[in-house]
């Protein structure tokens, strides 16, 4: 008999580089003077990603416990207008501080709603979800801030080689997200949470602690992707990271990672991201309007959870 | 000569990954016979039960009634042929009723229209309860009854489906003695009457008692069928145990002196164990022998922390451990072992090795990164010491046998280098051949001096093992027995609640003043949630009113109610939904899309009943499909509408092309802006769909389905109540509500744009929540969702009188739901009610 799980998650995480692999030679066939295997093209799209990419490694974590986090799009919003107003009154550096912290406590009190008063987590962020965008507007009644200086420009439209610097963190980042969730206490207690709540309470495992910083860390991450986004398009705005969580979460389950909580992949999530991050980009640059990627994003996620779960069951009864 | 069986099983056979539970069992059930199914844990009792029950199918074999081979398929159908079965747990849904409980099984009495008549349901439910509990308040919720209330009610209940076959696992485990005579009585009555009673039970003497004849399971096969008569005490156990009590006791095992473990006067916050107070020496074994519900479990998980205390301390060596969490008293030196291994032990998506490192984790990593190669070395020499027949460490810890499950288990605490072990049926559901590798293993950690706390409902294994022994009863400790001069007759005699001349009271969970009559009347109309909704908006109206000189005109209140309209319809919407435990973030996009449709129809030149009826229809279409997905796809619905949400916000682009609807026609604007007779149509449609839904959630019963669903999900499965019946029916409802409100919204304004019902969703969840729907299900009212929208409505309405911007909306209706649901955690918490 082979050891059931570290088979099936290679499997799962080579599948998906072939279907990348496959899906970069259709979308660039299919594009207008092949125009995806620019070279430019491709080497933008990590830019584009790599806010998104770090933001759902917080999110794997999060789901591996069984939870979610609906309000990752509104606390990037939140911190990039914490960053951008701090900046107009104390500079730069005081900015990013308050972005970072800004991130964490809205992710901190996301966690503490779930934990102390045990509120189920998907209606909290969802409450948050409104609460920190509705926040983020009023403070900057709905104004952007722009004219960031051009050295703060480096981090988001910069280079590092050939590749552009965000690359670097979000690869830096799914590094070490990689070794949180196969080599330390988190990812292991992270994965028993989601197994099973209740036998992780009886094996005295540190449920509650572990989840506030789950929480506070994803609020964290998000303030790193707003910085990255601010320093991207030069702008604060208070809608920054509208509408992300479809794609961060739809990154996660077609990555492998169950939505119901367990065992959870870091590498597929970044496979994951990276794919729909090249279906996107083909399908623009064949001219598909937006509606229509809308809805593919819609039907993509809904077959990958479904296909996800009728392979769970499929292992199961072997 | 015995009567040509009733009920008979041949060759029966049940395999669960892992374990053989049956092996080709044959069994016979006359009518008029009272016969008893004995056995130990793990023997096959509940697993027989279970089948006959329909839970699920065997294997193999035949089950025949009255000579006819059947297929039970499921509870329903078990009910139907005539079988009545009591389960050891109760499947009341928490909170609902006894009455409907009762309901939920026999069926509601319909009235004039079809409707429910609660009047007829509450006297059937009386009549069949009256006997066994005379003064049983039908109409009272059932998590608010005590344990013996709910044991009396799943038999009244089991009873008055009229069954030609009664079986009853455990009955009496809960009950004092008065009611279990009483019980006995009814019993016999039932069987005398032609009746056929299959009745499973530990307590021996009440097997002497009550059995005609007894059947006695080993391992999943049958031992024997004997007359009562024909047998006793003694050769029952052997027959049971499978030797002569044999176990032999480990003489060289002697504790220490110094005592390591000491609990004193430990009182559960709850009240299920009492002044518990034992001290546990070095080395040594101090075993607990109680019955089911006794408070043992209760009370390990106190020790660990798991549970809180009301009073009482607990030392272990030096250290008291009051304060502590479970992760600091693990570090201290305690370890328990759950008798659950499956819903309280083991991960069982994770490997054997994963398993076994994980409570002592901190130790291999101080930093929180792990040492893979120590990890590796130690579970090696676990597996190797403890004889885990697996193929590794890497091996799914699923594919072991219950045993080596077991053994895994135990490891994982061992690794912890524990002071204290606390074992509670350390034995149950393993094999012989692993049984005795497990005892060894015990006796050789008391000898290296570990303090073992060990509770089995396994008498002899704690006479071999135990050096001093302990009986539980109803959450009392006492009798300090040395295991060398007791008996098995001895630690029965002290278990059994037997002894008491004076008859026990029912003894009531919570016996309140809220239990009145009057005031039970007054809250059939209003519960308290919605009365102090009404007077927390009238307060707030009155505020508002002094605060904002514009709010209190004619003219205002009515633009609240009439622009409510399409609040309140969608909040009752997601009412349906989240009442049988489900959720719809898409909702607001479907009513985009309905007002859509309606809107192109008029642009068309479609006639006024053709816009209404398509609109109803796509959002009906919309609902019922991500209703239909997520039961199908078995995918939880926040995934689904999810990607629903996202779909349809597509095709609203894409049938727009991304520009407003506007100057629709008469056609449509006559549903949003006609006033026959002078009132707003808005207004009637509203309140018509309020009264529709409380119709629906208080007098049909497919809507009463919701909250059984929503109430307890494994109960209603049970009770032949499935989420592929009851979801699809309530998202479509949701979403034929959420047509109607997009219809509405496109009359009123006689415009529709593209990013219509964004954010509605919220909305209607806030409402809901603000009403007193509980946001897992099961509970909640149309009234109360229509007081949420009415108060949320006014809120909003207010902003915008007040000209705060539009912006504070998010703010206020994501802290709106945060409160309510805080607010509900706080009083659930309070009256010691489940949240």
């Amino acid at each position: 008999m082979i050891p059931v799980h570290r088979f099936r998650k290679s499997y799962r995480e080579l599948g998906l580089v072939g279907v990348l692999g496959l899906l970069m030679l259709v979308m660039g066939f299919f594009s207008p003077n092949y125009s995806f295997w620019d070279a430019e093209n491709l080497l933008g799209l990590p830019r584009h990603l790599a806010e998104k990419g770090i933001i759902a490694c917080g999110m794997t974590l999060i789901i591996m416990t069984g939870g979610i986090d609906l309000s990752v799009g509104s606390l990037l919003g939140l911190a990039g207008i914490a960053l951008g107003y701090t900046w107009l009154s104390w500079g730069l550096l005081p900015g990013v501080g308050m972005a970072l912290l800004a991130g964490s406590v809205g992710g901190l009190i996301n966690g503490l709603l779930i934990t102390r008063w045990a509120l189920p987590p998907l209606v909290v962020t969802l409450a948050t979800m409104a609460l920190y965008r509705g926040v983020a507007m009023i403070i900057s009644r709905a104004q952007p801030v722009s004219n960031f200086p051009e050295s703060f420009g480096w981090w988001g439209q910069g280079h590092l080689g050939p590749l552009p610097v965000q690359f670097f963190v979000w690869v830096l980042t799914v590094v070490l997200f990689v070794l949180i969730v196969e080599r330390t206490t988190v990812g292991r207690y992270s994965t028993a949470i989601g197994d099973n709540e209740r036998a992780a309470r009886f094996a005295a495992l540190p449920v509650t602690r572990i989840k506030l910083w789950l929480y506070s860390a994803s609020g964290l991450l998000c303030a790193v992707g707003a910085i990255l986004y601010t320093s991207r398009v030069s702008t604060a705005k208070a809608d920054a990271g509208l509408g992300w969580e479809l794609e961060i979460i739809t990154a996660v389950i077609l990555g492998g990672t169950q939505i119901t909580g367990g065992r959870g992949t870091i590498l597929g999530t970044f496979l994951g991201l990276v794919i729909l991050g090249v279906v996107r980009n083909g399908l623009t640059l064949m001219g598909m309007k937006e509606e229509w990627q809308f809805m593919m994003a819609g039907i993509i996620l809904v077959g990958t959870a479904i296909a996800n779960e009728r392979m769970v069951e499929r292992a199961a009864i072997r | 000569m015995k009567a040509a069986p009733l009920l008979e099983i041949r060759n029966l056979s049940k395999r669960y990954p892992g374990v053989l539970a049956l092996s080709q069992i044959d069994l016979a059930f006359e009518s008029g016979c009272i016969h008893a199914l004995v056995g130990e844990n793990g023997a096959g009792k509940s697993t027989v039960i279970k089948i006959l029950a329909g839970l699920f199918p065997a294997d193999q074999g035949e089950i025949l009634l009255e000579g006819n081979p059947t297929t039970i398929s499921a509870p329903p159908e078990a009910r139907s042929l005539g079988i009545g079965v009591v389960h050891q747990q109760t499947h009341l849904i928490p909170d609902l009723s006894v009455a409907e409980n009762y309901a939920l099984r026999l069926g509601y009495p319909r009235g004039s229209l079809g409707n429910i008549s609660w009047r007829r349901l509450k006297s059937q439910a009386a009549l069949a309860t009256c006997t066994l509990l005379p003064s049983l308040e039908v109409s009272r919720r059932a998590h608010s009854l005590s344990g013996v209330e709910k044991q009396l009610v799943e038999v009244a209940l089991a009873l008055a489906s009229r069954p030609r076959i009664l079986i009853l696992d455990e009955p009496t485990a809960v009950l004092p003695h008065r009611e279990t005579h009483e019980l006995f009585n009814h019993i016999r009555q039932f069987a005398s009457s032609g009746g056929s009673v299959i009745f499973v039970s530990h307590r021996l003497d009440e097997v002497f008692e009550i059995a005609r004849d007894v059947t006695v399971l080993r391992d999943g096969q049958k031992v024997w069928r004997k007359e009562i008569s024909e047998t006793d005490h003694h050769d029952l156990i052997r027959a049971m145990v499978g030797r002569a009590v044999d176990f032999r006791r480990d003489e060289t095992s002697v504790p220490g002196k110094e005592e390591y473990f000491r609990a004193l006067g430990l009182e559960d916050s709850q009240g299920v164990f009492k002044n518990t107070s034992f001290k546990v020496h070095r080395g040594e074994i101090f075993g607990i022998y109680g019955l089911v519900g006794s408070g043992q479990a209760e009370l390990c998980q106190a020790l660990l922390g798991l549970r809180k205390s009301r009073s009482g301390s607990v030392r272990i060596l030096d250290q008291t451990l009051e304060d502590k969490s479970p992760t600091q008293r693990v570090r201290s030196g305690i370890a328990y072992v759950p008798a659950d291994r499956i819903g309280q032990g083991l991960f069982y998506k994770m490997t054997v090795g994963e398993n076994l490192s994980l409570s002592a984790l901190h130790r291999l990593a101080p930093l929180g990164w792990i040492d893979l190669k120590i990890e590796k070395s130690h579970n090696e020499d676990q597996i190797e010491q403890l004889q885990v027949r697996t193929l590794g460490a890497e091996q799914s810890v699923a594919q072991l046998s219950g045993g080596n499950q077991q053994k895994v288990l135990l490891g994982r605490w061992l690794q912890t280098d524990p002071v204290v072990l606390i074992l509670e049926e350390p034995t149950q559901g393993v094999d012989v051949g692993a049984k005795g590798e497990i005892h060894k293993i015990i006796t050789g950690l008391a000898k290296a001096g570990v303090s073992i706390l060990l509770i089995s409902s396994e008498i002899p294994e704690l006479l071999a093992l135990s050096h001093r022994i302990g009986i539980m009863r109803q959450g009392q400790l006492f009798g300090q027995l040395d295991a060398r001069a007791t008996s098995e007759e001895e630690i029965l005699r002290l278990a059994l609640p037997e002894t008491q001349s004076q008859p026990q009271t029912l003894v009531r969970a919570k016996t309140t003043w809220r239990e009145h009559p009057l005031r039970t009347m007054f809250r059939s109309l209003v519960s308290r949630r919605e009365a102090s909704l009404i007077f927390f908006t009238a307060a707030l109206m009155i505020i508002f009113g002094l605060a904002v000189p514009s709010f209190l005109t004619w003219r205002n209140l009515s633009d609240v109610l009439v622009n409510n309209s399409m609040l309140l319809i969608g909040s009752l919407g997601m009412t349906f939904i989240i009442l049988a435990g489900g959720i719809d973030i898409s909702v607001g996009a479907i009513l985009g899309l309905s007002a859509v449709t309606a809107g192109k129809a008029d642009l068309a030149g479609m006639s006024a009943p053709v816009i209404g009826i398509s609109a109803l229809l796509v959002g009906w279409l919309l609902g019922t499909a991500n209703g239909l997905l997520s039961v199908w796809g078995r995918v939880h619905p926040i995934v689904i509408t999810l990607a629903s949400w996202s779909f349809f916000r597509g095709t609203i682009i894409l049938i727009t092309g991304g520009y407003w609807l506007n100057n629709l026609s008469r056609r449509i604007t006559v549903f949003g802006q006609s006033k026959p007779g002078g009132v707003p149509l808005l207004l009637i449609i509203g309140l018509l769909v309020a009264l529709g839904s409380h119709w629906f959630l208080r007098y049909r019963p497919s809507g009463r389905r919701l909250y059984a669903l929503g109430g307890n999900r494994a109960s209603a499965e049970i009770l032949g109540i499935y989420p592929r019946q009851v979801m699809p029916l309530a998202f479509g409802l949701s979403g034929l509500f959420m047509g109607l409100a997009g219809l509405l919204e496109a009359g009123r304004f006689g415009q529709v744009q593209t990013n219509v019902g964004m954010g509605d969703e919220l909305k209607f969840i806030a409402a809901a929540v603000i009403g007193g729907t509980h946001i897992m299900g099961g509970r909640g009212s149309a009234l109360g969702t229509s007081l949420g929208a009415l108060l949320i409505g006014i809120i909003t309405q207010v902003m915008g009188l007040a000209r705060i911007s539009a912006f504070w909306e998010g703010v206020v209706v994501g802290a709106m739901i945060l409160l309510a649901l805080g607010a509900e955690v706080l009083l659930s918490r309070q009256n010691g009610t489940v949240a």
